[in-house]
């Protein structure tokens, strides 16, 4: 891994992506079939005029103080620090104080807001993690909004405690037994339905991946860390950051942390993709690393698929990054040179959120923990006084049963 | 934008219904299902039958638009082996000995990766006529379109009741072929097809369109490929009935080939027009 400053680029402007086709360079788009597309014309018509109000943003702002929890802090992590060396300094974004434990709240309660302006009262999502099933089903309680939840029956199985969250707050969660029955396989149930119900439901996708206008909507909603964390480091480090570290499944968190840089040409991004059992043995979730360019889930991105075009199921040991797509911005800035894309394994996940309980007294997601692996794995490489923020996009409390598994605390 | 004109078996399988005052049968078939040599030995059968126009379906692992049947019907396939090159081998095995035109129907993907060019270089050599893609809609369609037609070959492309008036004339201006009428908001043979559901349906889309108009989605019996003739639909689709007639066919032990050629005939008595 070579860590040379890259010569500074001139990108293209952000306010320019994606443009009107919902294209971010060769990706993005809206690969749907027809029934779908003028209900997402309509969203996209309905989103552009919201984010143009003011009252809208007050409105979602006000939520975002009051009911979640926002502004999250930037935690120095002192302890972390010293273990790789002492020759850093690392911030964690803290979106796993956010309420619900993660950062999918962000884009549930925009999304929530907007469906109630469009007059849809009837919530639809897919979930992996559960984590973005969890954030749905808040906003629709706190709203009283009919919620379904797709979401597929291996993660209903390693995520008992989030389904059992989402029907405590009155979500119907359908588990998914087609397919892989996993993440992808949630969005295809949800989609068949939706193909039905599109014209009174409204589709609150996760991730800043699906038909355009999801993706750049996905990632509004979330540039909220990016833009809070840019703040509170100037602030406190009068600088920018060199690096910024996040998870990548859909990467939903770390459009949100990356997008508000952009223009920041010498912040360099780092998005970790799961490395699942490593890729010499085919079982991973590295799409950027690993897929090749193909059309999946509405948009043109890099896709995990075979040499006949079939998608290849991914594997993770988080439910959250398990997926063979990602956001067609994330294939924007791979291919363009604005991030590196970056794979990390089941194992040195693991080990990194045992090291961040230890030392830092937060449990990590195991999504986030794949982000905390690279950061340990690139530190030795880094310069003395090198500047981090890292995206601690959310909490473990869900993975607790399925650790137990894998560690031994004897 | 204007298109480049394209005229194949397709276009003259049109003339030929319009001559005959009747409707077109079009049969989806999963090809692979659930092996390659029972496609192979379907396809003459539904050719002798009376079909008119195959989409010879290419399995996807995640198939969007389709109901439990096809997704299962994909599926077995896929697990059988099926492969796009096989896909081609078959096709051009049937039109050494058969002229019924066929398109092949699927997820923009499994053609996206082998690459346009190559896509209707194979299609044109194998001797089919165009392709339909599920979730390439026609706003995205333009490029992949003109590759086609240069090839001489279709791009076949969907309207659904939720496309609104004020965007068919983008419709009228570049598909060729035919048009698919998807009949209903959902996913493929999951919904009945009645009157009230496609008259207005496809009366709206006649006064911007005058290509041919396949209804599809939800035909499965005789009486409702009678319902879309008499309502004016052009062509009738049907798949979910003819892939559950293969795997009754096959389940009761029944010879496949026959049970096939009398669902087929069954459905071909209701093609001509009343009037």
């Amino acid at each position: 891994m070579s860590l040379a400053v890259s010569p500074e680029k001139t990108f293209v402007p952000l306010d320019q992506r994606p443009d009107k086709r919902g294209r971010f360079g060769q990706f993005g788009g809206r690969f749907v079939p027809e029934t779908l597309v003028q209900t997402l014309m309509d969203l996209e018509e309905a989103y552009d005029k919201v984010w143009a109000d003011p009252s809208f943003h007050v409105e979602l702002d006000t939520l975002l103080r009051e009911y979640a929890g926002r502004p999250t802090p930037l935690t120095r992590a002192h302890r972390t620090e010293e273990a790789l060396g002492g020759h850093l300094k690392i911030y964690f974004k803290r979106e796993d104080l956010l309420h619900t434990g993660a950062h999918k709240l962000n884009n549930t309660l925009g999304q929530v807001l907007l469906a109630r302006r469009i007059g849809k009262k009837r919530i639809i999502a897919e979930t992996g993690a559960g984590q973005h099933g969890v954030a749905t089903a808040t906003a629709c309680a706190l709203f009283g909004l009919e919620c379904v939840i797709y979401m597929g029956k291996e993660d209903t199985e390693r995520q008992a405690l989030n389904v059992f969250r989402m029907k405590l707050m009155g979500a119907k969660v359908i588990p998914v037994t087609s397919g892989t029955a996993t993440l992808k396989d949630a969005i295809n149930e949800a989609m068949r339905e939706w193909l039905a119900t599109c014209e009174e439901t409204h589709y609150i996708f996760g991730t800043c991946a699906g038909p355009h206008p999801f993706p750049r909507m996905v990632r509004d909603f979330q540039m909220v860390i990016g833009k809070e964390a840019r703040e509170q480091i100037l602030a406190r480090e009068g600088r920018l950051p060199d690096h910024v570290i996040a998870c990548v499944g859909g990467g939903s968190n770390s459009i949100g942390i990356f997008h508000p840089f952009y223009d920041d040409t010498k912040v360099e991004f780092w998005g970790v993709e799961a490395e699942g059992k490593g890729i010499p043995s085919g079982e991973h979730a590295a799409t950027i690393t690993m897929g090749k360019v193909g059309v999946f889930h509405g948009s043109r991105s890099f896709v995990l698929q075979t040499e006949d075009g079939q998608i290849t199921p991914a594997h993770s040991i988080s439910a959250g990054l398990d997926y063979p797509g990602v956001g067609p911005e994330h294939s924007f800035y791979a291919e363009s040179g604005r991030g590196r894309y970056v794979p990390i394994r089941d194992d040195e996940a693991l080990a990194a959120l045992q090291k961040t309980s230890q030392l830092e007294g937060i449990i990590p997601a195991l999504e986030t923990s794949h982000a905390i692996a690279q950061l340990h794995k690139m530190a030795p490489e880094l310069k003395p006084g090198t500047l981090v923020l890292l995206c601690l996009s959310g909490r473990g409390d869900k993975d607790v049963f399925s650790l137990m598994k894998h560690i031994d605390l004897k | 934008m204007t298109s480049i004109a394209v005229n194949n078996r397709l276009d003259t399988l049109f003339a030929k219904c319009r001559a005959e005052n009747r409707a077109a049968l079009i049969l989806y078939l999963t090809a692979g299902f659930p092996t390659a040599a029972h496609t192979r030995r379907l396809l003459p059968v539904l050719a002798e039958a009376g079909c008119d126009l195959v989409e010879l379906g290419i399995p996807f692992s995640d198939p969007i638009a389709d109901g439990p049947v096809i997704q299962r019907a994909s599926a077995v396939a896929l697990d059988a082996g099926m492969t796009y090159p096989q896909a081609l081998d078959m096709m051009s095995e049937f039109r050494r000995s058969h002229q019924t035109p066929v398109i092949f129907f699927g997820a923009y993907n499994p053609f996206l990766y082998r690459g346009m060019d190559q896509v209707a270089d194979d299609l044109a050599k194998a001797g089919a006529e165009g392709i339909l893609a599920a979730d390439l809609p026609l706003d995205e369609s333009g490029e992949v379109r003109d590759v086609l037609a240069s090839r001489n070959l279709h791009l076949v492309t969907l309207v659904a009741p939720t496309t609104p008036e004020r965007r068919l004339a983008s419709f009228a201006d570049q598909c060729t072929g035919f048009i698919y009428c998807i009949s209903y908001k959902g996913t493929t043979g999951t919904q009945e097809v009645t009157t009230d559901l496609i008259s207005d349906y496809l009366g709206r889309l006649r006064r911007h369109l005058s290509i041919p108009l396949a209804l599809g989605f939800g035909i499965k019996r005789p009486a409702d490929v009678r319902t879309a003739v008499d309502t004016g639909a052009d062509a009738v689709v049907v798949g979910t009935a003819l892939i559950e007639c293969i795997e009754k066919a096959i389940a009761e032990g029944a010879d496949l080939e026959k049970t096939v050629f009398d669902y087929v005939s069954s459905l071909t008595k209701e093609l001509p027009r009343r009037r």
